[in-house]
């Protein structure tokens, strides 16, 4: 068993917040998300190929929170630039959110690592992971700008706020600006209750 | 990778390459290197490249040829490139096994699977070797 830290959208907002006040408080679009980790944060963006084929997985994050290790297929390809940049967000949620966790945490060989792994379970990993989401979904779109450019976007369109009354086209421009997926910016917009699916 | 390891041409190249305002992938795909390879070089683990490697990631990094910065960044790679290749302790190394998996459907890896986490023990270990 392992104690999740209970985290509200408002807690997870706030930490948000503290990390583009401190790195970004230009706030300018898109999030520079690859900057903020390599050149403010000095964490380490290590490509590692196979991720995928042999265990399943984006990204992880180093125990010590210093290196992202990242797919080489979603580091190298532009054409999945927006699944990186997400794949980012939701790790620095990790360090930022979980980190405190491993600080003094030590682990006595690679047997009691896996030990610990085991004493996940499924539902906490879940919620972890969720948090880590919703981390990442914030921080590349910040309810601000989000506001911003929904208003930019339906001023004098003739059409609502609502941007699920709009054409797929203009969400995708929205995820444009944003440069997430289309999928992000959805679960964004009804996160912040801006727009009634 | 002891804190007593000194990794001046790593450190050099990664701060002539953040002055360009370029990510290392980004820096990378630029110039078309590697940049797997391109890490290793700047957590200085692996030992610097012969002449005309060099002298690529120089005008890359848009050192003027005869220029100090030139200079020095061919000066620290010679004299690094004799150090030993850097190893991680297996102290060093179980700090670095990761906790979270970030998958497709965000489920975990198969932990119970002991070949699975030997091979992700491997890879980690790869990266710093």
């Amino acid at each position: 068993m392992f104690n999740v830290p209970e985290l509200s959208l408002g807690d997870i907002q706030s930490a948000v917040e503290t990390v583009i006040g401190k790195h970004h408080p230009t706030r300018s679009l898109p999030i520079p998300i690859e900057e903020i980790v390599e050149f403010n944060l000095g964490i380490n963006i290590v490509s590692v190929e196979n991720l995928h084929k042999k265990f399943g997985v984006d990204a992880f994050t180093s125990g010590d929170g210093k290196d992202i290790f990242v797919e080489d297929s979603l580091y190298s390809d532009l054409n999945h630039l927006r699944r990186y940049r997400f794949t980012l967000a939701h790790e620095l949620g990790h360090i930022d959110l979980h980190g405190g966790f491993y600080k003094d945490k030590t682990f006595y060989g690679p047997d009691d690592w896996s030990k610990h792994l085991a004493e996940i379970d499924a539902a906490e990993h879940q919620l972890f992971e969720a948090q880590a989401d919703r981390f990442g979904g914030m921080l590349l779109v910040p309810r601000k700008q989000l506001e911003v450019e929904i208003d930019l976007l339906t001023s004098g369109s003739g059409l609502s706020g609502d941007p699920f009354a709009k054409s797929q086209q203009q969400m995708c421009e929205l995820a444009n600006r944003f440069q997430v997926s289309e999928s992000c910016m959805y679960v964004r917009i009804t996160q912040e209750k801006l727009g009634a699916p | 990778m002891t804190d007593a390891h000194i990794n001046a041409f790593g450190d050099y190249f990664r701060g002539r390459r953040a002055a360009l305002g370029l990510t290392l992938r980004a820096f990378a795909l630029k110039n078309r290197f590697d940049a797997g390879n391109l890490s290793r070089l700047e957590r200085g683990i692996i030992s610097p490249p012969g002449r005309e490697t060099l002298e690529r990631y120089a005008e890359a990094l848009d050192l003027r040829n005869g220029s100090d910065e030139w200079y020095k960044l061919f000066d620290l790679a010679a004299a690094q490139s004799g150090q030993a290749p850097i190893g991680i302790s297996d102290e060093e190394l179980v700090a670095k096994l990761p906790v979270f998996f970030r998958t497709l459907r965000g489920q975990q890896i198969a932990r119970e699977d002991v070949k699975i986490l030997d091979e992700l023990i491997a890879v980690v270990k790869q990266q710093y070797s």
